[in-house]
């Protein structure tokens, strides 16, 4: 009997180690992958092409935008409004191939390859998304189409505190390309030029990419802050960003207005701010993200409880940008912004910063106001934007014969 | 190969093998024993279960192998963790078993062979298959695992073979007592050494079920010597060879690895007291268990049909198995590559694998058997080529890919040194599939020829007219007329870029004609800047007249000198072809990106002159561009056109003007359109492509 206890302790202690070990190595083992650079074998292989909106907007959602993006301003060059159909018909045959990867075309031994082989013999659709999105420029006596103007599509004007340089703005034609990985990006964006030459110029081209979160929730911009955190989802954003007006020509509806802000940001100088000011600049903790009136990142601060900003500065970034009042909630935009790291300027500073990128149905109404209110906010000494502009992107591809930009080509 | 990889599989190859044995022996002594009773039992049935249990085994091995190579990496990582976990599982319990049950075994087991031999050969041949089955199946799950492990299959396989017939060898020599091996000693040493592969078993397939996301913890890594530890050294070689381990481990596999031996082994060696002082004289030969058999009736019945149909039943034990193998692996899905044709190139025979083809896109796999490199072509019946691989090394493999359309294709091999060899023509049949690129008919050098022979009359003209413009422009300096000397600096610049197709046939020459200060250790001043560029940064860098003479009549030599060696230099007509598009390539890489101005803002002037060039290029190749792509010549010829006109058009008032000074959209509809001609004039080498001398 007290054999048969004994021998049962035994073995009840040793299961009971076994399962401990076993239970730790897999716990710090969880842990140590959540540390680890974010796998992406989880994230999913593709994103359907065709819709009644393009992808790259809301799907993915921007909570879970691809990694890495490439923003390339084009300025066409063909001659007549046939020929820029054409080339929006090689555009988008492109965009749905690459989207749906695949074994690229055999031209036989009387050509040069088909394809560069950057992604391996069988293209991968990584994620990838193309958003294709027309400029205020792309409406002038070229092709015609002055009439046929989305009502607010104006080019991007100059708000205090820029540093506009000509060579990084606008474009008649804006390519927003994202993917999981940056060979896929650049993939796209090489394919895309190959079978498009001669119908558009590369005008600028700036490439991003996004965090993994650090060490969870939003991810942060290059000034350390967690930046996307009160992003309205689901059908509130749905509902700020498609253009439904019956004032805008009807082949736009479906689409989005798209804001393409380059900011530099001079980290150097931020480095050498203390956290307090940096924290009131933004009226988020720098660390956790949470509000400074509030204990983590999703808590919603409280405007009305501290009128005289002795929490969040009344002049702070969250409190200017998103007064959460009745009235400005339908100024909210979508933002899916990413970072940009170009080397070294001439005084050997870091060139980087950031690709603000938002959607909105109404860009007077809804960026235009926020950047009104953001003027000469504390945060500008620390920001320089000097390209980008304003696009239309256009509503989406329904099939496989449909092309973007048809309703307003045909 | 590495032979430390052999090592486990032999180890297990020999074990297992001689654990079978042992029963088959068993059996067949308690067989002959029974016969000893006055009724004689033929051992066929033995034997039968034997090859039954073996083709079991093989089946397994195959279906195994086969699924799992069409598996996803994801899927392969899972499935291949998952086995090796069970493996250890069963080795580990094998081990036990036959330590604890040693003793009782070869009694149990004389006593179903005389149950057996009561019921016939059915029963016998049932009891061995039972038995040298689950041996089998094991040893195959294991082999297979510690091959994965190794990565590599030749060295593990060839470990096991060696293994398993020496096994076999053993066993043979053990029945006819011929040696006499003390086999409980043997089976202890043996399980300790199983135990540390078993062990760096556990760890590679957790590691590939870490891999799979099936267990957390990938990157949580214990060790990582891959950067500190040569892993083709003789003594890392052996060591990972012998105990399946890796450079990199995760702490998982690390501590599964120390806690798989530190319970596993002194848990061995404390079973073994005990049946060590049993008497051991009753079990000599410690064999495993075959397992409980099925229900007696099952058995009898299954028994009896045996005995009565012999050879149906050797037949059924034999082939059903392949069968079900054979059915499971085609019935899988194919991967990727397996759909590869392959082909092999030797010496003398070319492609003899070739012998049946299908319309399509596919994929080839060209293996060179021959110690000489060649081209290997696959061409049609017009001799027009398919597809191709250009060079393929000696002893290499390389894959090609084709889209055939119907009709019939013959390989071609091409070996350095040695008279060309060609396979049986093979009819593509199938489905009219997608419509497949133009074959290609290779161009001899007779036909490129006269092209290139036209083309270097026409640099003689140039020349002759570049000899004119270079004495005006030295007689403006001479003059000291410097602005007479800017205006007809450009005319001369002009007419060099006009005859670029022969840019590099004129070795030094071209460079002191046409030299840039890039590269040039003193840069714009250096002594061996020379030529048309070196005048124009003079003429256009406030140099006086006086500075310049010289430079012009040092270019004025060179080019007295060029005329004077055009009719030796040796202008390479399978180089025509190429010009095509390169003449467009280098305006736009040096002259439209501002590297080659020198202050004169020429870029679209030369551009324009390029254009010219590559049109004389273009029309001495016309009819060899026609009879091979009838498409491509209009194509250029409209997009030459487009080109032109956006050069024409980053003129001002009728003069050419600077890159900086010309707005933005019309340098990029330039832009454009030499893109667009470049992307299209980019097929013609291709086209035009002549073989080398074989």
């Amino acid at each position: 009997m007290s054999l048969n206890r004994r021998s049962f302790l035994t073995g009840g202690l040793a299961g009971t180690a076994g399962a401990a070990l076993g239970a730790g190595l897999l716990t710090g083992g969880a842990r140590a992958d959540a540390h680890a650079i974010t796998d992406t074998r989880t994230l999913p292989p593709s994103y359907p092409f065709h819709g009644k909106h393009q992808a790259g907007v809301l799907m993915p959602p921007p909570a879970h935008k691809q990694n890495f993006a490439c923003f390339a301003a084009f300025d066409t060059t063909t001659a007549s409004r046939a020929e820029l159909a054409g080339l929006m018909r090689a555009l988008t045959q492109r965009a749905r191939l690459l989207a749906a990867g695949g074994t690229p075309a055999d031209l036989g031994v009387g050509h040069p390859p088909s394809d560069s082989d950057v992604l391996g013999p069988a293209v991968p659709a990584d994620g990838l998304t193309v958003t294709a999105a027309v400029g205020a420029s792309l409406f002038d006596d070229r092709y015609g189409l002055a009439a046929q103007r989305p009502a607010g599509l104006t080019p991007m004007g100059v708000f205090p505190n820029d540093a506009p340089d000509p060579a990084w703005l606008h474009g008649d034609l804006m390519l927003q390309i994202c993917a999981h990985h940056p060979d896929t990006v650049h993939h796209a964006l090489r394919d895309i030029a190959k079978h498009t030459r001669g119908g558009m110029q590369l005008r600028y081209r700036m490439d991003g990419f996004n965090s993994p979160p650090r060490p969870s929730g939003t991810p942060r911009n290059l000034l350390g802050f967690k930046d996307g955190t009160a992003n309205p989802t689901g059908a509130t954003a749905a509902g700020l960003v498609w253009v439904t007006d019956t004032r805008e020509p009807a082949w736009a509806r479906g689409g989005s207005y798209q804001v393409l802000r380059i900011i530099r940001m001079l980290v150097e100088f931020w480095d050498r701010v203390s956290i307090n000011e940096q924290q009131n600049m933004f009226g988020r903790r720098r660390d956790s993200g949470a509000p400074l009136d509030g204990n983590s990142e999703f808590d919603t601060p409280n405007y009305a409880a501290d009128p005289h900003g002795n929490v969040i500065p009344l002049d702070a970034h969250i409190r200017l940008a998103n007064p959460r009042t009745p009235a400005t909630a339908n100024q909210r935009i979508i933002r899916r912004s990413y970072n940009y790291d170009l080397g070294a300027d001439e005084n050997g500073n870091l060139e980087t910063g950031h690709l603000f990128v938002c959607y909105q149905q109404d860009v007077k109404h809804q960026f235009e106001t926020i950047q009104t209110r953001l003027i000469n906010e504390p945060l500008v000494d620390y920001v320089q934007p000097f390209g980008g502009g304003y696009f239309y992107t256009l509503p989406g591809v329904r099939d496989a014969n449909d092309w973007y930009g048809r309703g307003l080509l045909t | 190969m590495r032979w430390p990889d052999a090592v486990p599989n032999l180890l297990i190859g020999l074990r297992e093998g001689l654990e079978a044995g042992l029963i088959v022996a068993i059996l067949l002594a308690a067989l002959r024993k029974s016969g000893a009773d006055g009724k004689r039992v033929s051992s066929a049935g033995i034997w039968l279960g034997v090859l039954g249990a073996v083709m079991v085994a093989g089946s397994f091995a195959a279906v195994v192998t086969f699924s799992t190579g069409v598996l996803s990496s994801r899927w392969q990582e899972a499935v291949g963790g998952a086995l090796s976990v069970l493996a250890v599982g069963l080795v580990t319990v094998m081990i036990f078993w036959m330590r604890r049950t040693a003793a009782s075994l070869s009694r149990e087991l004389r006593g179903k062979v005389d149950t057996a031999v009561s019921v016939g050969m059915g029963a016998l041949a049932l009891t061995a298959f039972l038995a040298v089955g689950r041996e089998g199946l094991e040893t195959t799950l294991f082999l297979w695992t510690a091959a994965r492990a190794a990565g590599d299959t030749l060295a593990p396989l060839a470990g096991a073979a060696i293994g398993v017939g020496t096994a076999v060898v053993l066993c043979w020599l053990l029945f006819r007592r011929a040696i006499r091996l003390n086999l409980g000693a043997f089976f202890a040493r043996t399980a300790i050494a199983l135990m540390v592969i078993a062990a760096g078993v556990l760890s590679y397939g957790l590691g590939e079920l870490q891999d799979a996301r099936l267990l957390s913890g990938r990157d949580w890594v214990a060790f990582d010597l891959g950067t500190r530890v040569d892993a083709n050294s003789w003594w890392a070689s052996i060591l990972t060879g012998v105990t399946d381990l890796s450079a990199r481990m995760t702490v998982l596999q690390a501590v599964a690895w120390i806690v798989y031996l530190a319970v596993v082994i002194p848990a061995f060696v404390r079973a073994g007291r005990p049946a060590a002082a049993k008497p051991a004289a009753a079990a000599p030969m410690p064999v495993k268990a075959p397992g409980r058999s099925g229900g007696g009736s099952w058995d009898r019945r299954t028994g009896r049909l045996l005995t009565r149909r012999p050879w149906v039943a050797a037949a059924v034990l034999v082939i059903v198995p392949a069968v079900i193998a054979a059915a499971v692996i085609v019935a899988l899905p194919t991967a990727g590559q397996a759909g590869a044709t392959f082909v092999t190139v030797t010496d003398s025979r070319c492609a003899p694998e070739w012998s049946s083809a299908r319309t399509g896109s596919q994929a080839f796999q060209v293996e060179n058997k021959s110690a000489k490199a060649g081209e290997i072509n696959l061409v049609n019946a017009s001799g027009a080529v398919a597809a191709e691989v250009e060079t393929i090394g000696p002893a290499t493999t390389a894959p090609m890919s084709a889209t055939l359309t119907a009709g019939s294709y013959t390989f071609r091999c091409y070996l350095a040194g040695r008279a060309a060899t060609s396979s049986a023509t093979v009819q593509a049949t199938g489905r009219p599939g997608s419509p497949a690129p133009a074959p290609v008919k290779p161009v001899t050098l007779a036909e490129v020829t006269p092209a290139a022979a036209a083309y270097r009359a026409y640099v003689a003209r140039q020349l002759a007219m570049l000899t004119a413009e270079v004495t005006g422009l030295r007689a403006d300096l001479r003059r000291g007329n410097l602005p007479a000397a800017r205006r007809d600096w450009l005319p001369a610049q002009l007419t060099w870029e006009r005859i670029g197709a022969a840019y590099d046939s004129f070795g030094d020459l071209g460079g002191a004609i046409d030299g840039l200060p890039q590269g040039l250790p003193g840069g714009a001043s250096d002594k061996s800047f020379t030529g048309l560029h070196r005048l124009e940064y003079g003429l256009w860098h406030r140099q006086t007249a006086a500075e310049l003479v010289p430079i012009a009549t040092r270019l004025a030599g060179d080019v007295a000198r060029l005329r004077g060696k055009l009719t030796q230099l040796t202008i390479d007509p399978t180089g025509l072809p190429l010009r095509a598009h390169e003449i467009l390539e280098d305006a736009l890489r040096d002259h439209l990106s501002g590297m080659t101005d020198e202050g004169a803002g020429a870029a679209f002037a030369e551009t324009y002159a390029d254009l010219q060039g590559t049109r004389v290029v273009l029309a001495e190749l016309t009819p060899l561009i026609r009879a091979q792509s009838p498409l491509l010549l209009p194509a250029a010829g409209a997009q030459m056109a487009a080109l032109q006109t956006a050069l024409l058009a980053t003129r001002a008032g009728g003069d050419w003007r600077s890159l900086a000074g010309t707005p933005l959209a019309a340098r990029q509809r330039a832009d454009a359109a030499i893109g667009a001609v470049l992307e299209t004039l980019s097929a013609v080498p291709d086209l035009l492509e002549v073989p080398p001398p074989r």
